[in-house]
């Protein structure tokens, strides 16, 4: 598992969850907050419609990502893959932001990664 | 193997708990015929007292059995990755429902089971999908008269869905993309949030990196099969939902000044100093799920009283989801979480409708604060339920790892 501190994924995951205010936290505080924590995750709601909202949001986390942020999708990785991958963690009440930054590692190369 | 040790060993220290009672009835017994000196005997019996007191606390903690399931899933999660994907897919709460005349309490468990395939297509200002899903989710009370949710929903879907949305760069892409990587360390290195929401670093990211709003909206086709905790009831329903979900993630738009159910919690907000004026978010729209569903009962004696044949019949349904900021104060974060569910027999006979028969509502929200204290209100009834039921529930989730 990467150090928290030096992983961009990591960087990159909170940065977009703050700027899509899920979380209101620096950095630091970050990694151990569960997914039932985000703004987004209504617990008296149906799965489908948390799962509707998940997939809102992780949509609009993979264009921050590849839009805004210049990621590209590691390889054999489709984006279907990648934004499937986030919804799974999303609609886990037990997840972490490390889970799902970890996840995006897996899925994404972001900029200084390219090469 | 392993996953069926998993279930059964839970259900076994439930069921031997249910029994501690006549147990502990039978040592006191075996221990005062033992020939023992009194002394011994009196200190035997003491301790088999303490002994029984201590389960008996344990039997009726619903955190106890979560502790407990949630540390076997892990274990087994972490030694084999594919049972681990089947148990992570099935989502287990234990709880204690309590009646409303509080005179009852049940301890129970909320399940919640989803497996779902699909495909995405990238288009040029979002995204298409299809995905196909099994799903069932329900609420069982050990003693099923205390079960005010008794609604048991097991269905197959296909959906259909787009999103639409995402980013809008104020410069060139590959500036963006660079000043973002160049301020992304001087944003993480901030150890206070206000702080950094006030640096210049912050203030240039957000007017660089601005956010579309958000747009879902989902059509799917579903067939399944509901019934109450014991199966004496059930019917098939067969129908099609439309959900729409939509987030504006930036201050002021046209689409947050929409959101009149925050107001209230604008107000709480701006009263607790959590936000520094009077507005509404857009990030808490509600998410809308509509739908009609063409319902077979098949085993309902409450329904066959007014209606013999048990006759099919078309059946109207409406979902609305709401959560929202209400305050950050000593140091907790404190969120309104409620939904309003709503289903209505169209074209009901008045037999029907005089036996309150023809439609259902219920209502539920919470206080949830991110150190894990809540208080939940629930009212109205499900599909089976005789009578509206009111149940309150406050209490802590523990967070552990």
């Amino acid at each position: 598992m990467a150090n928290w501190k030096n992983n961009l994924s990591y960087g990159y995951t909170w940065l977009t969850l703050l700027r899509l205010k899920q979380i209101d936290v620096v950095f630091n505080d970050s990694k151990d907050i569960k997914m039932s924590e985000l703004s987004f995750y209504n617990p008296t709601i149906s799965k489908e419609s948390l799962q509707a909202e998940a997939i809102n949001l992780a949509n609009t986390i993979d264009s921050a990502f590849i839009v805004g942020m210049g990621a590209k999708l590691e390889n054999n990785i489709t984006q279907e893959k990648a934004i499937n991958s986030m919804v799974e963690i999303l609609i886990d009440e037990t997840k972490t932001i490390e889970d799902l930054a970890n996840k995006n590692d897996e899925n994404y190369l972001f900029l200084n990664e390219q090469g | 193997m392993k996953y069926l040790i998993i279930a059964f060993s839970l259900l076994l220290s439930i069921s031997v708990f249910s029994q501690t009672n006549n147990l502990k009835t039978d040592i006191d017994s075996a221990i005062f015929n033992s020939g023992l000196d009194s002394t011994l005997v009196n200190e035997l019996l003491t301790k088999n007292t303490q002994l029984f007191e201590r389960i008996d606390s344990l039997k009726d903690d619903p955190d106890f059995y979560d502790k407990t399931w949630n540390k076997l899933v892990k274990e087994i999660s972490d030694s084999d990755s594919t049972i681990g994907y089947w148990l992570n897919s099935l989502n287990i709460d234990f709880k204690t429902f309590q009646s409303e005349d509080s005179t009852s309490a049940s301890l129970g468990l909320s399940y919640n089971f989803s497996i779902e395939r699909g495909k995405l297509y990238p288009k040029e200002f979002g995204k298409n999908g299809i995905s196909c899903a099994f799903s069932s989710v329900g609420n069982i009370a050990f003693d099923k008269k205390v079960n005010p949710t008794d609604f048991i929903d097991t269905k197959l879907s296909f959906k259909l869905y787009q999103a639409r949305g995402g980013v809008q760069l104020s410069l060139k892409p590959d500036t963006v993309h660079q000043r973002t990587l160049k301020l992304l360390p001087v944003l993480m290195s901030h150890s206070d949030i206000i702080e950094l929401k006030e640096s210049k670093e912050w203030k240039e990211f957000t007017n660089i990196f601005k956010l579309d709003n958000s747009f879902l909206y989902s059509l799917s086709l579903n067939g399944g099969f509901e019934s109450n905790q014991d199966f004496s009831k059930y019917q098939y329903a067969f129908g099609s939902t439309f959900s729409f979900s939509v987030k504006s993630w930036e201050k002021g738009t046209w689409l947050s000044r929409l959101n009149i159910l925050d107001y209230p919690f604008a107000l709480t907000r701006r009263l607790t100093k959590t936000d520094d004026e009077l507005s509404s978010t857009g990030i808490s729209l509600p998410i809308i799920s509509t739908g009609i569903d063409y319902v077979i009962p098949e085993n309902d004696t409450l329904r066959e009283e007014f209606d013999n044949n048990l006759n099919p019949y078309f059946r109207y349904r409406l979902e609305i989801g709401f959560r929202t900021l209400v305050a950050k104060a000593v140091k907790q974060i404190i969120y309104f979480n409620a939904a309003f569910k709503y289903y209505n027999e169209i074209g009901a006979s008045s037999t029907i409708k005089e036996a309150s028969l023809s439609n259902y509502s219920y209502f539920t929200s919470s206080l949830t604060s991110d150190k894990g204290f809540f208080i939940s209100y629930s009212y109205g009834r499900l599909p089976f339920d005789k009578q509206d039921n009111a149940v309150y529930q406050i209490g802590f989730n523990y967070k552990f790892k």
